[in-house]
């Protein structure tokens, strides 16, 4: 059964002028268990589609069905809310206690969970996520990278099938970018279903699916590394831009040197280049 | 006249439990012009750097910061002048557009700064152009209605018309998309030139510094690990690896390959001269086993 389905989904912001939609007649399945990643210009209707999955949005056409749930009955707010944990761009628009053990206890509070339940979780999430040791730090003053594990403790904490990340890594550090990208992995190999909205063109190569989109619409669904074989103009006009490895890849194949199609890391280029004859 | 810091040190919290660190012995000198980097983690000390700039963060001791010959130790009155002379641009800077148009968001930072009403049009005028963005087309529009990237271009010209000296970046392209960075940093480049000023870019991302920059600061641990000229920095591949910092695919490709054939040159940053080097680089190899 699929865990998300989008029958054509078109949604317009009440507010917008000259009916500009933010997302335009958009159908899809997702499995659960699936990786999918969303990519596409700002203002494409990435974090509106992600978005209409926890029912922050409802569609104004079309349906969005969750485990089986249609977001458009507001009976199945907190059953969907719960199934679908979200992750902003940045921490600090979502934390709002005062340490971090609280931070990951305010959601449950709010379900109204018994405290005993509580502190079982809370402890076992900071295990999990490594937080164990910053327990009673206040969120203030830990690092970027730190505080996004505590939004996605957060959301761990009550228990989602599925997580819609929104730009999770875009405001940290390489170091940082890659604790949380491991985390993120852990989950999905666990079972987590997720949807994962980025702009950076390395960290599509994680997900099983990527859809782009472009002004409202899908323009390609399908398997991450067929992306970048798109010819410069279409990339362009998809507002992507492949990164610098594929870049020497196309330039080399222009000169004769035929890379063989899907690699995808510069070991795997310099293997290659050392045995080429 | 420079932006001159001399063994600079900063303490958050001192005396407290939280005590931290942020800087220690930092000295450099962010001259007249040009493009300058300032890379390392979340945590390295960058912002709290850059927030002494402009006195956001005022020296713990004398002598440590000099603005164009002005010791921002214990200064006495307003810091207009300083806020006018070093624009910050803040990380997420859009988070803090609030007037209603674009043309009334960019005339508050000259009106607070006592700039007389008849200059204040043709500044917003320049700045919009500054950042790429046609003046009558935008003018009038709400700053909110705007996509990511022109939100972050109005945000920029928001400094930019308070005419500063001194132009300061964090993370400028962080949560752009590929096309949107590619055109700012471009953006960054000509603003430079136009204006003969200096800008400072903070950055995690290696291949945006690498880009643009002429000069390069690693911070790691609140302390300057590295500095200098940003192909020297950047090829010293090991060390920044011990930093644990991500090094541009280009080097990461050539110093794999220069450990195969030393004559492979790895001071290369960008896409076409790392094709060539490794064309030469299989031309040497075929020669070789032709042989």
């Amino acid at each position: 059964m699929n865990f998300i389905r989008f029958d054509h989904v078109t949604y317009q912001y009440p507010e917008a002028e000259d009916a500009i939609f933010a997302l335009r007649d958009v159908s899809f399945d997702i499995q659960p268990g699936q990786f999918v990643a969303i990519v596409g210009a700002n203002s494409s209707g990435k974090t509106t589609l992600g978005r209409l999955c926890n029912m922050l949005l409802t569609p104004t056409e079309g349906s969005v069905v969750v485990a089986g749930m249609d977001t458009a009955q507001a009976d199945y707010l907190y059953p969907i809310r719960s199934k679908v944990g979200m992750i902003f761009q940045n921490p600090d628009n979502q934390i709002v206690s005062t340490t971090v053990e609280e931070e990951i206890a305010f959601g449950l509070e709010n379900l109204q969970i018994p405290s005993p339940e509580i502190k079982r979780r809370v402890s076992t999430i900071v295990q999990e996520m490594d937080l164990e040791s910053l327990r009673d730090r206040p969120p203030h003053l830990l690092s970027g990278g730190q505080k996004q594990l505590l939004c996605i403790a957060s959301v761990l904490a009550m228990e989602p099938s599925c997580i819609v990340f929104d730009e999770p890594t875009s405001l940290l550090d390489p170091i940082s970018r890659k604790l949380v990208l491991q985390q993120i992995h852990k989950l999905h190999k666990k079972g987590m279903t997720v949807l994962y909205i980025t702009h950076i063109m390395e960290e599509i190569l994680m997900a099983d699916q990527l859809l782009i989109l472009k002004k409202g619409e899908i323009v390609f669904e399908g398997n991450p590394i067929d992306a970048f074989s798109f010819d410069d103009a279409t990339l362009y006009d998809y507002h992507l831009y492949p990164p610098q490895l594929i870049q020497i890849m196309n330039r080399l194949h222009e000169s004769g040197v035929k890379t063989p199609k899907g690699m995808v890391t510069t070991k795997q280029l310099t293997d290659y280049l050392c045995q080429y004859k | 006249m420079p932006i001159q810091i001399n063994h600079l040190s900063f303490t958050y919290d001192k005396g407290l439990v939280y005590e931290k660190e942020a800087l220690k012995d930092i000295t450099m000198t962010i001259s007249d012009q040009g493009i300058i980097g300032i890379i390392g983690h979340s945590g390295s000390g960058k912002s709290t750097l850059i927030q002494h700039f402009n006195g956001l963060i005022l020296p713990q001791k004398k002598n440590t910061i000099l603005v164009d010959g002005t010791d921002l130790y214990k200064t006495e009155g307003s810091l207009s002048w300083l806020r006018k002379k070093v624009g910050l641009v803040f990380q997420y800077p859009e988070n803090q557009l609030f007037e209603e148009t674009v043309e009334k968001e960019l005339a508050f930072g000259p009106k607070n700064l006592g700039i007389p009403e008849k200059d204040i049009s043709s500044l917003i005028r320049h700045s919009l152009e500054l950042v790429g963005l046609q003046p009558n087309e935008y003018l009038h529009r709400s700053p909110f209605t705007l996509s990511g990237g022109e939100k972050r271009k109005i945000a920029i010209a928001d400094i930019l018309a308070m005419n500063p000296s001194y132009l300061v970046l964090d993370e400028p392209t962080a949560g752009l998309d590929p096309v949107a960075r590619k055109e700012l940093l471009e953006n960054i480049l000509q603003i430079q030139k136009q204006q003969n000023m200096t800008v400072v870019i903070v950055s995690h991302d290696m291949e945006e510094v690498a880009s643009v920059s002429e000069y390069v600061y690693v911070m790691s641990e609140s302390e300057i690990k590295v500095q200098g000229p940003t192909l020297d920095v950047f090829s010293q591949y090991n060390t920044l690896r011990e930093l644990l910092l991500d090094v541009p695919e280009p080097i990461q490709i050539l110093s794999t390959l220069q450990k195969v054939d030393p004559e492979v040159c790895i001071r290369h940053v960008d896409v076409q001269g790392t094709t060539k080097e490794i064309l030469s680089f299989l031309e040497r190899k075929r020669g070789h086993c032709g042989v």
